[in-house]
């Protein structure tokens, strides 16, 4: 799994992007999730890929990749608490069929210090 | 650094996650979250930490006088231990702040301003103090606890046996486990609810006593959802100092007629023009938060001052501030990011015990 700083995740092997866990947390329960992509959408690194809303905040999600959309994930709508109960796996937001660019993302341990810093 | 209520330690050990509210470290949530929080406090209970406002001591001869020129509401109404809401405005007619006043005597009044305007409320106020009143910030003496919820009155009735006779907006010296307390009928949630001056240092203790009986603590995020339900105004959205309280909703609170205050010639100007922005309510069909742009058939109309999900009603509420619009159009747009929502006008308030 890699990480990007402002707190996405990119699994290099299922080519699912979402956001993390302490991204999760500091938003708290969330209430509406919208999808601004949809399937066979080409988007860079940085693009607004979603827009999270918890009760107090609205957050943007960017895409931590570049590449082609392939899916998206449809259950969020209807239940965006999958993102606070499970933020690195079922709660995913897009999947990529091509992706060509890793450059910048974080490796784990790498992010656990940028989460530190960040506080 | 930021300030630290009496409450700071036992918040945190609940679980409190917090964040900085003006001045203030503040618990924005604890772990049952903000939804869960929200319905606690409309079937159950809730114990709320208001420490962070602000309390001032209004005394001597001239102090009704002065208060009368200061607020917007008849003072000379309130009686011995009961309390009234008030507008504080600027000469232009804009809200300086909203307050809760308490008469604690003939000629004793006493505040509870908006945390993050304590400074601003001050440097008002003693710029327009007469030489016959004596005005003290008593901000740093005083915890304020709140319980609101139906069951409230079952929960403080365990420590206080007369409660139940404690009338809205009436205040009552007493003590809870030989802790003197001040509580009130009062609260900003549209429930049923008593806040509670406690001195600083025995706040902890008073705060614990509520939260082994199995009331919930509850957060800032959910105190802000609960009053945005029931339309309650707050301070910097709703009302500020460039919005006047008609223009707001809060006419009821304002005695034109019980002679001169600050302000007032202004807000009659406004009336006579009928220069009418509005507070409008709304049901955007996604969250809006505040500063989206309001659209009616294409003309911009105004702002959002607050926007959430509302946990109770199981969808996004919002407020507006609009002008110049036909309200017999009833589908506005707000402009979302770089998208545009539809959002339906709606009757105030959202929500109602």
């Amino acid at each position: 799994m890699l990480y990007s700083k402002t707190h996405e995740w990119f699994d290099p092997t299922l080519k699912k992007v979402g956001i993390t866990d302490y991204a999760q947390k500091s938003l708290g329960d969330l209430t509406y999730i919208e999808i601004l992509v949809e399937q066979g959408d080409e988007v860079s690194i940085g693009d607004e890929i979603a827009e999270i809303d918890s009760v107090k905040t609205s957050e943007v999600v960017y895409s931590p990749i570049s590449g082609t959309i392939s899916g998206v994930n449809d259950l969020l709508e209807e239940d965006p608490s999958i993102v606070n109960s499970s933020a690195e796996n079922d709660g995913w937001l897009v999947s990529f069929s091509a992706c060509d660019d890793e450059k910048g993302l974080m490796s784990s341990s790498d992010y656990e210090e940028h989460k530190k810093e960040d506080h | 650094m930021l300030k630290r209520t009496p409450l700071f330690n036992i918040q945190s050990r609940l679980g409190g996650k917090f964040g900085p509210f003006g001045k203030w470290e503040m618990p924005l949530w604890f772990p049952e979250g903000i939804k869960k929080e929200v319905m606690a406090v409309r079937q159950r209970a809730g114990i709320f930490d208001v420490s962070h406002m602000g309390e001032f001591l209004i005394s001597g001869k001239g102090s009704l006088d002065f208060l009368q020129n200061l607020l917007t509401n008849d003072l000379s109404k309130v009686e011995l231990n009961k309390a009234q809401y008030n507008l504080m405005l600027n000469p232009s007619g804009g809200v300086v702040d909203d307050l809760i006043v308490y008469r604690l005597g003939l000629d004793e009044w006493r505040l509870v301003v908006n945390a993050s305007n304590v400074e601003e409320d001050k440097d008002w106020i003693c710029k327009n103090l007469g030489s016959d009143v004596t005005f003290r910030d008593e901000s740093d003496d005083w915890g304020l606890i709140a319980i609101q919820g139906p069951e409230s009155e079952g929960v403080l009735g365990k420590f206080c046996s007369d409660i139940s006779n404690l009338k809205r907006f009436e205040l009552r010296k007493t003590e809870i486990n030989e802790v003197k307390v001040e509580i009130a009928r009062t609260g900003y949630t549209g429930e049923d609810g008593f806040e509670i001056f406690v001195r600083p240092m025995e706040a902890s203790v008073l705060y614990e006593q509520f939260i082994d009986m199995g009331v919930s603590p509850i957060g800032l995020g959910a105190r802000d959802a609960l009053r945005l339900e029931v339309c309650y105004p707050l301070h910097g959205h709703e009302i500020s100092p460039d919005i006047n309280p008609l223009e707001a909703g809060l006419g009821w609170a304002v005695k034109l007629e019980k002679g001169d205050f600050i302000g007032r010639d202004n807000l009659l100007s406004c009336k006579e023009k009928n220069l009418r922005r509005e507070i409008v309510a709304l049901f955007p069909e996604v969250p809006v938060r505040e500063g989206a742009e309001v659209y009616s058939k294409d003309s911009l109309v105004g702002k959002i001052t607050s926007g959430l999900f509302s946990p109770t009603l199981e969808k996004p509420i919002a407020l507006a501030l609009v002008e110049n619009f036909d309200k017999k159009n009833k589908d506005l747009v707000i402009k979302k990011g770089k998208r545009f929502k539809i959002a339906k006008l709606c009757e105030k308030p959202f929500y109602r015990r």
